[in-house]
This record gives structure tokens, sequence and C-alpha cells, in this order.
């Protein structure tokens, strides 16, 4: 068996605050987000030997989360996704963002499919390039650039009030 | 660069950080210099790439959180521990069984013969035992192994174990002064009895001779000294005692 390339003890005190708030924005609620922290970490006690590099550490708790969230079927549970189909990358200068509500982003967030939530999430809180969040999903690196450029889009829509009226409301359902 | 280009370009910058080259960010930021449009849309996407960045880690961490989790991870590490355990037995256990089988079931290794030069030296030794018995578990020796009603006080009594041979030595001092040793194997068992050779008396090895121990035969009459040896064979015989 390969040696860990870290404790687990050290992974949860580096990386704790990560991974909660990534469970939180992937799940939309803390409750669940807690479980599927406690879960994940338990996960990855049990399979700490397939990390050999401790600067993956991050990005492979994350995968663990992500997972699990998917296993859960959770996002199956709460159904009626945006349509993403109308939403186009600016050509010119969006309204300015001053200040964003974290409870409205998470109701933007909770709104999309996952495979439009996760990479936003990646993105903007972890700061993954395409590629890392490519490889976390395990698709194509233009299905990532796409998915995330539509879902800055409607990000924009949904966050600035003053845009989504001139530019039409989102329709409920895929 | 055509504008169209930039604000397409400016639209995918903030993942590409591990893709475009510092030539790719050069001929960029010379078109932003000299283009108001496209520079008022980079600085745009870059404020809001910030803005929605600081809203996404805005989450507020339950501070009982880091706690929960070193217990969770304590409780799997103490469970995995017990599991490994538990597999260690079941494996322990198991090669035990193994041995033990290997042990039990595979063919009896053949006694040890004894040395029947060995015998008959220690026959011809005179000891002086340094565990003596009480002179009651001597007599009930002497009563219970040779059967003998002769009420010879014992004084003396060692017992040694060889293995698969034991050996009993007891003296006991009276009129005939008889030192024996017992052998025992698998096989048989034997007495050897060492009689003073001047005091040799054909009626007392009669008295032996008299329950069922079988008379094999003196081994050696020991001319030299003393003593002289007679092997009574409870069970067996002399030559089962040499498998």
């Amino acid at each position: 068996m390969h040696r860990p390339a870290c404790t687990i003890e050290h992974l949860v005190t580096s990386h704790y605050q990560s991974v909660y708030r990534y469970a939180v924005r992937l799940a939309g609620v803390p409750g669940d987000a807690e479980d599927l922290t406690q879960e994940a970490y338990r996960i990855a006690h049990e399979k700490l030997h397939q990390l050999r590099d401790a600067d993956r550490a991050r990005p492979w708790l994350f995968s663990i989360v992500r997972n699990l969230f998917l296993l859960a079927g959770r996002q199956r549970q709460r159904g009626g996704w945006v349509s993403l189909d109308d939403v186009e990358a600016p050509s010119a200068p969006p309204p300015p963002l001053e200040a964003v509500d974290p409870a409205e982003l998470q109701q933007a967030l909770n709104d999309l499919p996952e495979e439009f939530r996760t990479p936003l999430i990646l993105f903007y809180f972890d700061e993954c390039s395409y590629r890392d969040i490519a490889d976390q999903m395990q698709v194509p690196l233009g299905t990532v650039m796409s998915r995330l450029a539509r879902g800055k889009a409607y990000l924009r829509r949904r966050l600035v009030p003053l845009e989504a009226a001139q530019t039409g409301t989102v329709c409920d359902g895929m | 660069m055509e504008c169209e280009v930039v604000r397409l370009l400016l639209n995918l910058r903030p993942g590409q950080q591990d893709a475009w080259t510092a030539r790719d960010e050069a001929v960029l930021d010379r078109h932003l210099a000299g283009c108001t449009d496209c520079r008022h849309l980079a600085q745009a996407l870059q404020h809001e790439h910030e803005v929605l960045s600081r809203a996404m880690s805005d989450v507020p961490i339950p501070p009982d959180l880091h706690g929960k989790l070193l217990q969770t991870v304590a409780a799997a590490e103490r469970g995995y521990r017990r599991r490994r355990l538990l597999w260690s037995g079941a494996v322990v256990a198991l090669a035990a069984s193994l041995i033990w089988g290997v042990m039990v079931l595979r063919p009896g290794p053949a006694t040890p013969p004894v040395d029947l030069q060995f015998v008959q030296q220690w026959a011809r030794l005179r000891w002086l035992p340094t565990t003596p018995a009480t002179p009651a578990d001597a007599l009930r020796f002497i009563r219970e192994a040779i059967g003998t009603s002769i009420p010879l006080p014992p004084d003396l009594y060692h017992r040694w174990e060889f293995g698969h041979l034991t050996a009993v030595y007891f003296e006991f001092f009276g009129s005939h002064c008889v030192p024996v040793m017992e052998f025992r194997n698998q096989n048989s068992h034997a007495l050897v009895l060492l009689l003073r050779a001047d005091q040799f008396d054909p009626d007392q090895l009669a008295s032996f001779d008299s329950r069922d121990d079988r008379r094999s035969g003196v081994l050696q009459p020991a001319p030299g000294d003393h003593y002289t040896a007679l092997v009574l064979m409870r069970q067996g015989s002399a030559l089962d005692l040499l498998k």
C-alpha cells in the first residue's frame, strides 16, 4: 500500500473550511453541506493512501464531496432547473456588481443544474482554471468553457436586477 | 486584433491562467491600451469576477465543525484499527489452525531410539539425587511402580525428563541398599535396578519377579564395580525401549 502524502488530521485542519464552503455552494443547504463534509472526510480517511501529492489534496477532497453529492442524487430531488439556452456572453461592459448577497447567490446556484453549478463554484470559489475544472468533472475542455460562459451570463442576469429586467426573465424548466 | 475577438478572449481570460502565455497576454494588453471600449469591458469583467469570487467564498463556518470533523476521523481511525486487529486475529487464527492441522494430521515422528549404552551407563552410575521427595512419595512410587511389598523406607528420590524418556531414581537404604532407575517412553516401561553386587540376593530378585514384571535380563554384570544392573520390563520389551 502506498504511503499517505499527509495525515488525515492535517487534511482536516488545512482544508475543512474550503471543503465545507464548497459543499454549501454545491448542496445549497448548510445542514446537507455539513453531512457531506463529514462523510467526505470519512471517505478521505479510508482512501488516504490514494493521495500521492499533498498539493493536490484540495481538488481531491472537492472531487470526493462532488461524488458524494451526485451519489446521493440530491440535485435530482430538487428539479425545475432554469434554462441557459438564451444567455450570451456580454459584448459591452456588464452592469457593475457592487455587492452580491450570498443568499441570493446561493439561490441562483440552487436553480442551476449541477453540471453548470459545479464549474461556476470551482471557477469563482477555488480559482480553478478551465483545465482543472475539466479534469475534476471529467468533461472536455470545450464543454467547461461553454458551461462557464453560459453560467456566468446567467449569474449576471440573476444578480443584476436591472440587467435582468432588460433582457427578460429566466424561464423555469429545461 | 479585432475588438470582437478581444471581447471573446476577455470573457475567457480568467480561466486561462495555465494556458495563456505571456505573449498572448501582451497582445491582448496592447489592444486594450489603444481601445477604450474593450478596456472598459475588461475592467468591468475583472471587477465582476472579484465580486463573485468574494461572494462565492462568503459562507460562515460553523464554530464546532473543526472539532466534529476531528472526532469523525478519530472514530474512523478507531474503526479502521479495530477492523485491522480483527483481520490480524483472523489471519493468526487461520495460520495457527493450519500449523495445528499439519502437526496433528501428519504422521508422527518415529520415537527416537534410546542408546542401550546410555541406559547401561546410567544404570552403572550412582547419583546423589538433588531433589529428594518425601519418604512417603518414594514409598508410594515403589509400591505402585514396582509393586514390592518389601518394607524398605525410601530416603531419596529424583526424577528427570529427557524428552520422550522419563527417568526416575530413588534410593533407599536398608539391608539391601537398592537404587532404582525407571525409564519410560511410548513403547516401553523399564525398571533398572542397581544392586549391590556384594549383597546380590536372588531371593530379592525373585520377590520382584513374583509380580507382573517381566525380567528381560541382566544388562551387564559390571564386574569391575560394586553394582550390577537388572532391567525389569513392565511393558513392552528392552527392544521397544530402543525404538
